[in-house]
């Protein structure tokens, strides 16, 4: 069963956005209010994937011990960060379980170090393998492992409780894996605390984030853990808060292959590749797919579609000066795949010459590639391909209808027809109020994309299938000429992908969804009305420069500050 | 630790008079026995599935005990409502288009009350009931948590829900403080079960529960760490807690922390709470004696690897035995029994049959597909659910039905709940449900509960399977099993739709029965639910 987006819900915008220039006029842009600063932010935990590398950092001076080796089991029971929100690091939840495993993880890791000496003397220090803990000793734990864990250096009043430990009821080694497992435990280690900094103006609620909170920042946001030796050092001699040494530091994060490996987590969430992970059989997808290689060894074509797409942007990104909208109309074709190049009919990309040209006419841009086009199925779903160029490249909100709105059976697909095309189905089906003005908007689209089958192969004729005996039963011509409406009100009819995903990126939609998108990436929040003059700097930068857009949101004043909401 | 210093660290959070922080009173860090004082009388919830649905005439009576007829019998002409059961004359006073019986009226001359549900449970027959017509809103295929209220199941596009175990187990209403384990989940075939979790976070992502095959992995969980308090050594991460509250109090108190940030660190500080009270030595709430820990019996999984039949039987009362003693330790009061494997004894000699969807000639899958043509496939399949119903939900019955401290059993205070994941054939209609307990006096019992109109003139015949006559949502079964454990609707309902469970149509063939009253979903099932 897959369920039809509903016929009586709406497109809406997000909050940011003026509803009068609607979901895609031709230029949209934010408003940027110079007045206006910042919005109050929450306390958040380190996301899932952030506490485990920070885990594996930490630890890191060590030989040969893995924290998350060590603590596999333990960490094996955190629960999975939501995308729910539309990024997973945007799950703020926390549950018992997430304490449970903080706890779990903290006694195994802090015990597996005092059990080996190598490991204790990497981590604290050699004076920590003897039997009783010294002053001193604890203070080189402090000053060391136990700052790197609160990022930023104790306050008297954390030494004076840790040292407190160290009371003559404990061993040596009991002391520090006490030390270990507490520090492992402190809110200070499992959330950004982010709250020092000098006030700007009168308002203490409102500041500019202190040097050890801005290279957590930056580590964070570009590399997912903690910071390294040199942001540290950066923080502790001031030159962080000064902007040459701001920009120097900011290169040198953003050149780390770890802030490439964000940026492409950052476009597989946005562009949601690998939400398909598998074909569903069937007798009739056994024949629709028999002249392919799905299922043979070696054969991959949903992973291979998936890091096309990745290719994609990392090399508009880093490999050369692109924009959104070369995301959008790319008539290169970058899957090093032999199995998902044989459906687009070019050579496999070899990763460093030119990237091979997709034929043309028939196939140019982000929406003519099988990743965006298999549905893990024999059959496409035009309302699905339409939603999807709406919600997640033009960032509209598509409100699913109230179902008690809807006459019986609405959200049911239509029936099979031997004699009908997928269109056909789908045009009968919303071809009545209150279905027919919302599906106006996204039907055509998966209408133009008719031309291309389930698996992305370009057709001119729909094959239609008895699902249980996987027989061919008709062959009907395909109509892919519609007015996707991409522009409120533009009936311009298009019969090709490349002519849909050019008025797409002519609706200058893409950028400012990729502003709006990696915002949310960036700050784990949804943008609000505040956020105008950063959504606005990105999206600029967007037209020309991806690589620069990505970049340049550390330089707004909303990355090294932070505001809240006092009583 | 002791109740003292544990009052103490509270006021050492919240400063004098819980004010200075401004964090409110929270019940989960009461020491567990000053909460004892005033808590109602626990519940316990025992889930319970099994495989490929049942047959009619098998799974409900199908004698003529005095004064009864078979269906066949008062519907001799209509197509479809002829289907080998008896037919129940006295209408459910709540709603006359229902009908009701007792049980005991079809345990005739020592028999069980049909030819699944055996002898063995006669003595119990006045704690139980058999619920006919439970009808699933969404066609689907074999799956793992339909029945408990998780409606995504192969790729039907639905979003998933937690398990209503899972509900339960997350539901302040019903773990009035943290226990030491929500939930024990055991079973045979394989570790994925038909539990959901969301952890309690409403919207998050659900996640499928792992579930114990080996008894002794079961009692690891359960009971390694529950040992007298006089042999306990203290935890040594105990002394550390008043240093970690430390730094959540200086965070909390911190001018830049917003009352939002502080109920964050609120929520943070009462799950550690719970962990201390976990770590601390007190004792159980109830009477009861841990049992000793078994030998590791690692079969079931991968499929079919059973060491040997007395290993499997050995297993299977383990799990269970390790289950209610948890239960009776008050170490959780949800446990959730997923039967993938059991044994069948249609051809005199025990036989372990697993249910595997790729229809291996033997398996459990297989039986049911190849019944309808091979006598010996028909005896494994009916086999297989008289081995459940006597081992598995018998045991649990069994080992429960013991006095505790109000003067009603375990089992009185209890809801077993046995279900399918499939109705009959691969229909979704009448969905076996067999279940035991009065869950404290909410649930009458005793009754065979008939919810299917027969009066209705809608009806198609599923060849010998049973019929396609419409019952009642099974929405309502979830209702009614959460409420009787005194979850609140406002804690179990999601987006405003009413009870639990779809609450649409979805993948529904188009013979479906499509004409219940929805606006009752979410509507305890008359003439079960006391209130």
């Amino acid at each position: 069963m897959v369920y039809t987006l509903g016929c009586t819900g709406r497109i809406e915008l997000p909050v940011s956005v003026d509803p009068s220039n609607s979901v895609s006029p031709p230029d949209v842009k934010f408003t940027c209010n110079p007045d206006v600063h910042g919005t109050p932010t929450a306390l958040q935990r380190l996301s899932a994937l952030q506490y485990r590398n920070t885990l594996k950092a930490l630890f890191s001076a060590a030989p040969n011990f893995d924290a998350t080796n060590v603590a596999s089991a333990q960490l094996a029971k955190l629960p999975v960060d939501s995308a729910a929100n539309g990024y997973a690091s945007n799950d703020d939840r926390l549950s018992d379980v997430h304490v449970q495993t903080y706890y779990n993880v903290a006694e195994a890791l802090a015990q597996s170090v005092v059990d080996n000496n190598e490991v204790l003397a990497a981590v604290v220090g050699s004076c920590a393998i003897d039997s009783v803990a010294t002053d001193a000793c604890i203070d080189v734990f402090l000053n060391g492992f136990a700052a790197r864990t609160y990022r930023r250096p104790l306050t008297q009043t954390e030494r004076d409780r840790y040292q407190a430990l160290n009371d003559g009821t404990r061993d040596g080694k009991e002391v520090f894996r006490s030390l270990i497992f507490s520090v492992l435990m402190a809110p200070q280690f499992l959330y950004h605390a982010e709250v020092e900094g000098q006030a700007i103006g009168k308002d203490d609620a409102f500041w500019v984030l202190d040097p050890y909170a801005l290279a957590s920042r930056l580590a964070y946001h570009f590399w997912q853990e903690m910071p390294d030796a040199t942001l540290f050092a950066a923080a502790q001699d001031g030159s962080l808060a000064t902007e040459a040494g701001y920009q120097q530091q900011l290169s040198r994060v953003v050149a780390d292959p770890r802030t490439r490996r964000t940026m492409k987590a950052f476009y597989d969430e946005w562009l949601q590749l690998g939400n398909i992970t598998q074909f569903v059989a069937s007798p009739a997808f056994a024949t629709f797919s028999q002249d392919t290689t799905i299922g043979q060894p070696g054969a991959d074509h949903l992973a291979a579609g998936a890091a096309e797409i990745e290719e994609m942007a990392a090399y508009y990104t880093w490999t050369t000066q692109g924009s959104a909208r070369d995301l959008l109309t790319s008539d290169k074709s970058f899957t090093k795949s032999s199995h998902v190049a044989s459906i687009y009919g070019v050579q496999a990309w070899d990763g460093t010459s030119t990237p091979p040209l997709l034929p043309s006419p028939e196939r140019a841009g982000l929406l003519t590639r099988f990743a965006f086009l298999a549905s893990g199925t024999y059959q496409t779903n035009p309302i699905h391909r339409g939603a999807t160029v709406r919600k997640r490249l033009m960032c509209g909100v598509l409100l699913p209808p109230p179902v008690s709105a809807l006459p019986p059976n609405s959200l049911a697909p239509p029936a099979s027809s031997n004699s009908l095309t997928t269109r056909q189905r789908y045009e009968a089906k919303v071809v009545n109020e209150p279905c027919a003005s919302c599906h106006a908007r996204m039907n055509p689209i998966g209408y133009v994309l008719e031309q291309y089958d389930a698996l992305g192969r370009h057709r001119d004729q729909e094959r239609i299938f008895d699902e249980m005996t996987g027989q061919q039963v008709n062959l009907l011509p395909v109509n892919a000429t519609a007015a996707p409406r991409i522009v409120a009100d533009d009936l311009t009819e298009v019969s090709t992908g490349a002519d849909l995903s050019r008025l797409v990126a002519e609706s200058g939609a893409i950028e400012a969804c990729l502003a709006r998108q990696y915002f949310r990436f960036t700050y784990r929040r949804n943008e609000t009305n505040a956020d105008g003059c950063v959504l606005e700097r990105v999206r600029t930068a967007a037209s020309t420069d991806l690589r620069a857009a990505l970049l340049d949101i550390a330089n707004d004043e909303s990355f090294k500050t932070r505001k809240v909401e006092l009583p | 630790m002791n109740r003292d210093r544990l009052i103490g660290r509270r006021m050492f959070l919240f400063g004098a008079g819980g004010a200075a922080l401004g964090i409110p009173f929270l019940p989960s860090l009461l020491p567990r026995t000053a909460n004892a004082q005033t808590m109602v009388q626990p519940k316990r919830f025992i889930a319970m599935k099994s495989q490929s649905g049942q047959i009619a005439k098998e799974w409900y009576p199908s004698t003529v005990p005095t004064g009864y007829r078979l269906r066949d019998a008062v519907f001799p002409d209509t197509n479809g409502k002829k289907d080998g059961t008896t037919f129940l004359h006295t209408a459910l006073p709540e709603n006359s288009k229902y009908a009701w019986a007792p049980l005991t009226d079809f345990a005739v001359g020592g028999a069980g009350i049909s030819n699944l549900i055996g002898p063995s449970l006669n003595p119990y027959l006045g704690k139980m009931n058999l619920i006919r017509g439970m009808d699933f809103l969404i066609g689907c295929s074999h799956n793992y948590g339909v029945y408990f209220g998780n409606p995504n199941s192969y790729g039907n596009g639905l979003p998933a829900a937690p398990t209503i175990d899972r509900v339960m187990a997350y539901s302040p209403s019903f773990y009035e403080t943290a226990p030491r384990l929500r939930a024990l989940d055991v079973g045979t075939g394989s570790p994925e079960g038909f539990s959901y979790t969301d952890y309690g976070m409403k919207g998050g992502p659900v996640q499928q529960v792992s579930f114990f095959l080996d008894p002794k992995q079961a009692w690891d969980a359960t009971f390694q760490a529950f040992t007298a308090p006089s042999t306990t050594r203290a935890n040594p991460n105990l002394s550390l807690m008043n240093s970690i509250y430390g730094d959540y109090a200086a965070l909390s108190k911190h001018r830049r922390i917003s009352a939002a940030d502080k109920a964050l660190l609120d929520r943070h500080v009462s799950f550690l709470a719970d962990i201390e009270r976990q770590l601390s030595t007190v004792a159980p709430t109830v009477v009861c004696t841990a049992p000793p820990a078994p030998r590791s019996i690692p079969n079931g999984y991968p499929w079919q690897e059973v060491s040997s039949i007395q290993d499997f039987q050995d297993t299977v009362r383990l799990l269970v035995d390790i289950s209610v003693a948890a239960i009776r330790c008050d170490i959780t009061r949800v446990v959730t029994f997923d039967v993938q494997e059991a044994l069948t004894n249609a051809s005199g000699t025990w036989k372990n049959s697993y249910h595997n969807s790729g229809d291996i000639p033997g398996d459990w899958h297989h039986f049911a597909h190849d019944l309808e043509s091979n006598p010996n496939s028909k005896a494994n399949f009916l086999s297989i659910t008289q081995w459940i119903a006597d081992n598995v939900f018998g045991r649990f019955v069994q080992q429960l039905d013991v006095p505790e401290s109000n003067g009603k059993t375990f089992l009185d205070n209890s809801l077993v709940l046995w279900g399918n994941e499939l109705g009959f054939s691969h229909y979704n209609t009448d969905v076996m449900t067999l279940t035991a307990g009065s869950a404290g006096g909410k649930l009458r019992t005793g009754h065979y509960l008939d919810y299917i109109d027969w009066n209705q003139s809608y009806a198609n015949p599923i060849s010998s399977w049973g019929t396609l006559i419409p019952g009642l949502p099974h929405n309502r079964l979830l209702a009614t099993a959460l409420q009787a454990m005194g979850v609140k609707p406002e804690e179990y309902e999601r987006n405003g739709v009413p009870g639990y469970g779809e609450s649409v149509f979805v993948d529904t063939p188009y013979n479906w029965p499509k004409d219940y009253d929805m606006s009752l979903l979410g509507t305890p099932l008359p003439g079960w639910y006391i209130g």
